[in-house]
């Protein structure tokens, strides 16, 4: 059961970006599919689909015009089963004359797709990326309020 | 060259030029601030706002005995080069649009600081001016180039009677004084705004100005014509570049106009553009300066944020089984295609129970529901108690979610 195969919505509708309804709606209906399928798996493993359902549900709402939401579906799309997190370079400590660039690196880590990208290019998808992380996790947050109270 | 220039360039001949350029003042600040003026298709609007406050600031900080308000001619056109209109703009500029280079500087202001500072860095700005990009500081090449810019914006209005009245004093002092005193120097001024000007947009008028405007200073009798002589030599290029489709930037006074570093320009301007949403999006960064820890915010920001989703994730997990989310997904997939978006869910909900009545088949479903809802009134009071503002919407789907368990337990009880 992949609960990234969430039905987006097919609307990537950026008009209200990020689409908040459609985060909601797409991270309960796999949220939903979750819990009716995997009610006997493991909290790890659940949690670790919910945790890709989120990731995908934000994905989708952001539409395949974003770098890091094409990145992000690309990746749990092909659910290769390999470490995610290929550093670039190992880190070294440098002196602060290049800190940029470490910083750079880091940030290229860990926002998807930012393997690729220029610096200016990267901070622009860094910014929308924090804007969908942040209402991923409100969204999650309240889910998780309204849930357990 | 350059020393002589510098020793040339006295003051009391420089506070001459400056004298003229009482009404002017703001345009030479025009020409030095903005000085990226992008106007590549979307990014004019944006770039502008952005770029312009920075840079104002900057330029106040340089010359803060400036009478002129600077916040007053804040909004800069795209090329930034808009040299004071005598009469309609008043030493303000107005932006929007090409630059209307109307080369008419009729307003400098008599400010005896500025000018005594501007006598001080244009020295300063003939050396600079010899070459390259020399990393003078921003606020001595501002002065310097206001200054420099100045007297060739007198020269020109002088030259082309914008204003008869200060053209004369311009025509008499401008010419004496460049001609006499620095005559390379002026050569040089001439140059880099001639080269600034260029490579502004392809607005004829502006080159046109520009060009005008480099050569007076040299020789007098050139002055419309020949302007392509040292024009030419460098910006040319660089403003013969299409200006449609290409990104026009605005060298500043002073800094190297090839392309290289002008596209160096751009992509640092960009950079800080990004870096200021970023500040605004990342909580608590709005003090931080520098490019260094603004990063380690964003990247803390990130990390936090990404923690956050797993935590979240677990605590679902964990908390999952109590209840079925089957009602609300469908809920809100009701919600959301037949309302097409937010809606207040009181109004709606007696609508959506109907189809829930119907629904009566999924009697798994509405089993599920009423025996895993524990608490259905405490979770729609939960529900309505959320504090955030925008979860409203998904208030809503919860409030839909709970409304139709309410209503459906009596009925499956």
């Amino acid at each position: 059961m992949e609960p990234k195969s969430c039905s987006g919505d097919g609307n990537p509708s950026r008009n209200l970006h990020p689409s908040k309804p459609l985060m909601a709606a797409n991270f309960l209906r796999c949220l939903s599919r979750i819990q009716q399928t995997a009610t006997n798996s493991s909290v790890g493993s659940r949690s670790r689909r919910i945790r890709r359902a989120a990731y995908a549900s934000m994905a989708y709402s952001a539409g395949h015009r974003r770098a890091w939401s094409w990145a992000l579906l690309r990746k749990l799309r092909c659910r290769r089963v390999r470490p995610v997190i290929l550093p670039r370079r190992p880190r070294i400590a440098r002196p602060q004359v290049v800190i940029e660039i470490d910083r750079a690196e880091v940030l290229r880590k860990l926002v998807p797709g930012g393997t690729g990208m220029d610096y200016c290019r990267l901070l622009e998808e860094t910014a929308d990326y924090i804007r969908c992380l942040a209402t991923q996790v409100r969204l999650m947050q309240t889910v998780t309020d309204s849930i357990s109270s | 060259m350059d020393m002589n220039e510098r020793d040339e360039c006295s003051s009391e001949k420089n506070e001459n030029h400056l004298n003229y350029h009482n009404a002017g003042f703001s345009s030479g600040w025009q020409f030095r601030n903005p000085s990226v003026g992008i106007v590549a298709g979307d990014q004019r609007g944006s770039m502008e706002e952005s770029f312009n406050p920075s840079l104002w600031k900057l330029c106040e900080s340089d010359m803060p005995a400036i009478a002129k308000p600077v916040p007053a001619t804040s909004r800069f056109d795209d090329d930034g080069w808009t040299p004071p209109d005598s009469s309609s703009r008043g030493g303000s500029f107005l932006p929007g649009g090409p630059a209307i280079l109307s080369p008419t500087l009729s307003h400098f202001p008599a400010d005896s600081a500025f000018i005594k500072r501007a006598a001080r860095f244009s020295c300063f700005n003939a050396a600079s001016l010899g070459g390259m990009a020399t990393p003078f500081g921003a606020s001595h090449l501002a002065g310097a180039q206001i200054h420099n810019i100045d007297i060739n914006m007198a020269k020109d209005a002088s030259l082309h009677d914008v204003d008869p009245g200060e053209a004369a004093d311009l025509g008499g002092g401008g010419h004496e004084t460049a001609d006499s005193s620095s005559k390379d120097l002026a050569a040089k001024k001439r140059r880099r705004p001639a080269e600034e000007l260029e490579v502004e947009q392809g607005d004829p008028q502006m080159a046109a100005a520009a060009k005008r405007e480099s050569v007076d200073t040299d020789h007098k009798a050139e002055q419309s014509s020949s302007t392509a002589k040292p024009n030419g030599k460098h910006a040319k290029d660089a403003s013969d570049a299409p200006k449609e489709d290409y990104i026009h930037v605005r060298a500043r006074r002073g800094q190297a106009t090839n392309s290289h570093s002008l596209a160096e320009r751009v992509r640092r301007e960009k950079i800080s553009q990004r870096m200021k949403l970023l500040q605004e999006l990342v909580p608590g960064c709005s003090k931080v300066t520098g490019k260094a820890v603004m990063l380690d915010e964003i990247i803390n920001y990130v990390q936090s944020l990404q923690q956050q989703v797993e935590f979240l994730s677990m605590k679902l997990a964990a908390v999952n089984p109590r209840l079925d989310f089957n009602i609300e997904s469908l809920l809100s997939k009701d919600f959301l295609q037949s309302h097409g978006g937010t809606s207040s869910a009181i109004g709606f909900s007696p609508d959506v129970v109907h189809p829930q009545m119907h629904l009566s088949q999924q009697g798994l479903v509405q089993a599920e529901i009423s025996g895993n809802l524990n608490h259905p009134n405490a979770f729609r009071r939960a529900v309505n108690s959320m504090p955030n503002a925008w979860d409203e919407q998904l208030q809503n789907v919860m409030q839909m979610a709970a409304f139709s368990s309410n209503s459906q337990q009596p009925r499956t009880q």
